[in-house]
């Protein structure tokens, strides 16, 4: 269950997969040996049952309502603000920014770590975050 | 006292029950097969498989193995959600086992695979997870007898719980956490290097095909195929009465003449019975016994058949081996010997005699490949087959075994007495003794041993035998499980009883429930022990003294040789 919801909160679940998650707390709660396993699932019954619209969100329009989920966060430069000034390019621990000088820098989203550095290293507000 | 009548309802049934232990045995009696992966009548409960799930009268679910039968209690095997959580168990069972059924050695026995089979689980659904199977546990095939692929268990205990409470060996437990849970030896060691006595219980009861038996048939008929060896086979005495089963045949039958028409066909040059060297253990053992008993030597004295025994002797009880006889094991008696005697032969003919020896047993292929039992570089015993090894050449040469004609062993060595027949179950080692201690062996005299205590399937056995000569009583225990031997030992170390002879087989119900064989639990043992009484009763010779063969050999090739070739002395490590 925890690797189905590690998926969801990365944008790489879908539909079925809530309906697997049911199943499973349905089975872990009625058959587990032990009384902490027959409890464990709850908070996830919970969370679908009062928020089923937010679970959608996240696997059909891989949107977090909250912004809370850093994986389905998306920083982005926007070209016509960016002044090509490489201060996001030196603070980026990852090295996912990369570009010419003078010129709109790109951010690499497969190397990204949604850290927010660059953000605050931004003189120009160019970068944001969606 | 009378049992009290209660009543409870199974699917809107009302169904009578007394003192059963859990709800799961009311439910089976009444023709309900509850599916069940770790849960064993002769084990404790455990309850970690989920599958024997029933639903009561509330809506909850109960396993019905861990919960007693209450009296006006409702209860239903097979509800919707039920069926639901069942499939969705299995799916994650099968999520994170094996799924190459075709090359697994349990294909077609495997509980796993029948009970998917059986819930008609399609579609996996959960193979894409961290715990899915991705084969990354080491095949352990150290040991001689046992081969461990942890890529196939299901962590359903029935193992470690037969090798702690039932053997009291404890060479397999759980390790680690969460997924990361695992059976395996202390430190995750290779099996051969553990205190593990290679009884093979723990595969018998494995599920899946994650502990299996070694498989030995390709080297039988590598032999087979090569003129140039003589393959002698000797075949235990519970192998005919548990083959028959495999092939459909009725519980217990005898089937040696089958047998020995099979092996005919598979290519076999000579079929022997190791019945035959248990007369040989008889005469052996027997004088070691009142040899000690005159000498007034340390008694009791412990019988040698059981290798596994042996090794837990070996391993957890040294001080005890020097009262461990020194008779070699049936199977062994009958290497060295079979060796002897071909040896001019073979030299004639330019031949190699390969032993291979049919048993019901597993311990008996790690005692086989024993450093003690080399002559000249070679193992006397070249290979061991198990019961259902032999059955796997048979169904691979395409014998149809049901319609065989019986044919007779051969001789001198397929002569044996009713005496080397009942090496084949618990208690049989010591009813040969007795019968060749007594004096009177009259027919009726040696019927009426059975009634001293000898007999039946419990796990120990203790009586007293008045010798003839009115002075001596002999004390004598027989016990069968390792977990029982200790109990035994226990006993007598602590000064509550002693004994003069102890028969201990490693296997509950001695050798004919012996990994080897067919599975069975109790009921099954039972018809074969009957079978095997059944046929000592039906030979002409009942005490081993009478075999005619064994004069001409102690005149002959055992002359002055005895010892060697009769005899062992296992190495003491303190």
């Amino acid at each position: 269950m925890n690797e189905i919801l590690d998926d969801i909160v990365n944008g790489r679940g879908d539909m079925g997969q809530i309906d697997m998650l049911i199943e499973l707390a349905d089975t872990i709660t009625n058959t587990a040996l032990c009384g902490l396993g027959k409890t464990a699932a709850s908070p996830v019954v919970s969370t679908i049952k009062e928020f089923k619209n937010e679970y959608i969100a996240h696997v059909v329009d891989k949107y977090c309502p909250t912004g809370s989920c850093r994986g389905l966060k998306r920083i982005e430069i926007i070209e016509e603000m960016c002044k090509g000034c490489s201060k996001c390019q030196t603070v980026c621990p990852v090295n996912a920014i990369t570009g010419q000088r003078k010129e709109p820098y790109r951010i690499d989203w497969a190397k990204c770590i949604k850290c927010g550095k660059c953000l605050d290293a931004c003189h120009f507000s160019a970068i944001v975050e969606k | 006292m009378t049992k009290t009548q209660k009543y409870m309802k199974i699917n809107g049934e009302q169904v009578p029950f007394t003192d059963e232990k859990n709800i799961l045995s009311v439910v089976r009696k009444v023709g309900i097969d509850l599916p069940t992966l770790c849960y064993y009548s002769e084990l404790s409960v455990y309850g970690s498989c989920r599958m024997c799930m029933v639903e009561d009268q509330k809506g909850n679910i109960i396993t019905s193995c861990s919960t007693p039968p209450k009296n006006g209690m409702e209860i239903r095997t097979n509800t919707p959600r039920l069926k639901q959580y069942r499939k969705t168990i299995l799916r994650l069972y099968l999520a994170s086992h094996c799924r190459e059924c075709t090359t697994c050695p349990k294909n077609t026995s495997c509980k796993l695979q029948d009970l998917a089979i059986r819930y008609g689980i399609d579609k996996i659904k959960f193979d894409k997870t961290e715990k899915a199977y991705k084969n990354n546990y080491k095949i352990d095939n150290s040991s001689m007898a046992i081969t461990r692929n942890p890529n196939k268990c299901i962590q359903c205990g029935d193992c470690v719980r037969m090798c702690n409470e039932t053997q009291n060996v404890g060479a397999i437990d759980f390790a680690l956490r969460g997924y990361e849970l695992k059976v395996c030896p202390a430190f995750d060691m290779p099996l051969a290097e553990t205190e593990c006595v290679n009884c093979g219980q723990c595969a018998a009861v494995c599920p899946t095909g994650a502990i299996t038996i070694k498989n030995d048939v390709p080297a039988v008929w590598k032999a087979i195929f090569d003129d140039k060896k003589r393959v002698v086979a000797q075949v235990a005495p519970a192998v005919r009465v548990a083959l028959g089963e495999e092939f459909g045949l009725e519980d217990g039958e005898n089937v040696m003449p089958l047998i020995v028409a099979a092996m005919r066909k598979l290519g076999f040059d000579e079929v022997y019975d190791t019945s035959f060297t248990a007369d040989l253990t008889v005469i052996e053992e027997t004088n070691e016994f009142l040899n000690k008993l005159e000498q007034g030597d340390k008694l009791p004295l412990f019988t040698s058949c059981c290798p596994a025994w042996v090794k837990y002797a070996e391993e957890k009880h040294p001080e005890l081996m020097p009262q461990v006889s020194t008779c070699k094991s049936p199977q062994q008696m009958f290497g060295s010997l079979i060796k002897a005697y071909d040896k001019e032969k073979n030299e004639k003919d330019g031949k190699e005699t390969v032993v291979v020896s049919i048993m019901p047993c597993t311990a008996k292929k790690a005692e086989a490949s024993r450093d003690e039992f080399i002559t000249g570089g070679n193992h006397d015993v070249d290979i061991v087959l198990t019961t259902n090894g032999l059955a796997d050449m048979i169904y691979e040469s395409g014998i149809v075994f049901k319609e065989l004609e019986p044919e007779a062993l051969d001789m001198p060595f397929g002569m044996y007495t009713g005496a080397g027949l009942l090496f084949g179950v618990t208690g049989g080692v010591t009813e040969a003794v007795i019968r060749k201690v007594i004096k009177d062996k009259s027919h009726t005299n040696i019927n009426n041993i059975k009634f001293c205590g000898v007999r039946g399937m419990n796990g120990i056995k203790e009586f007293e035998l008045p010798l003839e000569d009115g002075n001596t009583v002999l004390k004598i225990a027989v016990v069968s499980g390792l977990g029982n031997a200790e109990k035994l030992i226990e006993k007598m170390n602590a000064g509550e009883a002693f004994y003069h002879f102890i028969e201990v087989m490693a296997c509950p119900g001695g050798c004919v429930g012996g990994a080897g064989q067919p599975f069975g639990l109790m009921d099954k043992k039972k018809l074969r022990a009957d079978t095997i009484y059944a046929s000592d009763k039906q030979t002409q010779m009942r005490h081993s003294d009478e075999n005619p063969i064994l004069p001409t050999l102690y005149n002959g090739v055992l002359k002055g040789r005895t010892h060697e070739l009769l005899h062992v002395h296992y190495p003491v490590h303190e």
